[in-house]
């Protein structure tokens, strides 16, 4: 049940009622969550940007501006959006154009192919991280973890391709979780990260364009 | 100095096995914000975890969501309630020269940290705090949107947790001309004390602030102007929009 079909916990949420509030805050917490992230806010932020966002939704203006007709989650979204600018802004994070900003891209998944050159570079990345760890794995290991997390079937089908039973494979993905965390600490992730390496070629390029180089 | 004590490392197979609290969490976090070496580690661990559960790094992993939604519930419906009865600032006007020895009897205390943490330091360890006031208006403390007008001055509160630490404190931006200050912290986070600084807002446009913690002063200076800060110094930038 969304919000705007039900009327007892819409004028709850229009008083400011705690049980209401709570209520939506649960109810839609998650949903919020998987928008920020999609939106470039990245996991030290998300926190912030998270709490941000309800702390509008709960102010008096957002609670009466509602107008209760159209999808509280669309209008959720629109606040989580303005609230994801300002605290990247804030935190000095918000380079130009990183977010995008139309109202399909909060809607549903924002498909690989509209992916910023940042979010590309670091999708390609965690892949690599993904690979690298499973190169390190044997026989078994290797074909669980290879169906799980390159091929995305359930841990259930993956378990089964290697004759694992179901408590098995969850252990053991559970395991493997640990460790491809372990080996990238390992591995020295001091180095310049992808966005770093993003916005420094941005820098080098615009003085090429400039004429500066 | 607590957070300190442990990088991220540590948290990773909690992370990476699920079911870590929002207590934890923000613990985790608070270190990660404000450690340069854990930050960048932090960020990567949950990328790839996100990778593996859901095949995106841009789409959270459950133990993000389960511990974000817990760690932020206090916070958010707190909030959320009525207001008590209002606070301090709603005296009288206060001509800009006033401004820091009124702060000083005046400022509001917050004794949950969690508040703090809106303000945009590493959660929890240190907390700048920014105050709009004078022309004949009563002093308000600015939240992250928040506008103050041109002709208004901005004041401003740090506190930290660990003791013998200084803040630096430049300020900069088309509604400013540029000043910076440093001095010794002199009050913990919850309690923060007034920075002697006032800045005039000569234009609409934006004023950045940006204060930099550390237990050596020319550490901090140079992390407030901008330049790369090592282990142990937390920088704090809010920008300030200025109307009218
Ligand atoms: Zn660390």
């Amino acid at each position: 049940m969304e919000l705007e079909n039900d009327r007892q916990w819409l004028e709850g949420y229009r008083r400011g009622d705690g049980r209401a509030l709570e209520h939506v805050y649960r109810h839609y917490s998650p949903r919020v969550l998987r928008v920020l992230a999609r939106q470039n806010v990245g996991p030290l932020d998300l926190d912030a940007a998270h709490q941000e966002t309800f702390i509008r939704a709960f102010s008096e203006t957002a609670r009466l501006h509602f107008d209760g007709l159209q999808p509280f989650e669309r209008y959720l979204f629109a606040i989580a959006r303005r609230a994801a600018i300002d605290v990247l802004r804030a935190h000095g994070k918000l380079h130009h154009e990183a977010l995008p900003l139309d109202e399909t891209a909060a809607a549903g998944q924002v498909p690989s192919e509209h992916d910023t050159p940042e979010q590309a570079a670091l999708r390609a990345e965690t892949v690599a991280t993904v690979r690298a760890f499973l190169s390190t794995l044997r026989d078994d290991e290797l074909q669980f973890a290879t169906a799980r997390f390159i091929d995305g079937l359930s841990q259930e089908q993956a378990g089964a391709r290697v004759g694992w039973s179901r408590q098995n494979a969850r252990t053991r993905e559970a395991r493997l979780k640990v460790a491809c965390l372990a080996f990238l600490r390992e591995r020295g992730w001091s180095t310049t990260t992808a966005a770093a390496r993003t916005a420094l070629t941005a820098a080098v390029l615009s003085l090429f364009a400039a004429g500066g180089v | 100095m607590l957070f300190f004590d442990s990088h991220v490392d540590a948290a990773l197979p909690e992370l990476a096995r699920g079911g870590m609290s929002g207590r934890r969490l923000r613990r985790v976090l608070a270190h990660a914000k404000a450690c340069h070496r854990c930050a960048p580690l932090y960020q990567r661990a949950v990328h790839t975890l996100r990778q593996l559960e859901t095949g995106s790094p841009f789409e959270p992993a459950q133990v993000e969501l389960d511990a974000i939604v817990e760690m932020n519930a206090q916070e958010v419906l707190k909030k959320a309630a009525p207001p008590p009865a209002p606070r301090a600032w709603l005296w009288a006007p206060l001509a800009a020269g006033a401004l820091v020895a009124a702060a000083v009897f005046y400022l509001p205390r917050l004794h949950e940290s969690d508040a703090l943490e809106a303000r945009g330091g590493p959660a929890g360890l240190v907390a700048l705090r920014v105050f709009c006031g004078g022309a004949g208006q009563p002093l308000k403390e600015l939240r992250e949107a928040d506008e103050c007008e041109s002709g208004r001055t901005l004041a401003f509160a740090a506190g930290a947790v660990a003791e013998g630490q200084s803040v630096a404190l430049v300020v900069s931006g088309d509604a400013v001309v540029t000043v910076e200050v440093a001095e010794p912290v002199t009050a913990p986070v919850g309690a923060e004390a007034p920075v002697k600084l006032t800045v005039e807002l000569r234009r609409r446009g934006s004023a950045v602030v940006t204060a930099a913690f550390a237990s050596d002063v020319e550490q901090a200076k140079s992390a407030a102007r901008g330049l790369p800060a090592g282990d142990g110094v937390s920088v704090v930038r809010r920008t300030v929009r200025v109307g009218r």
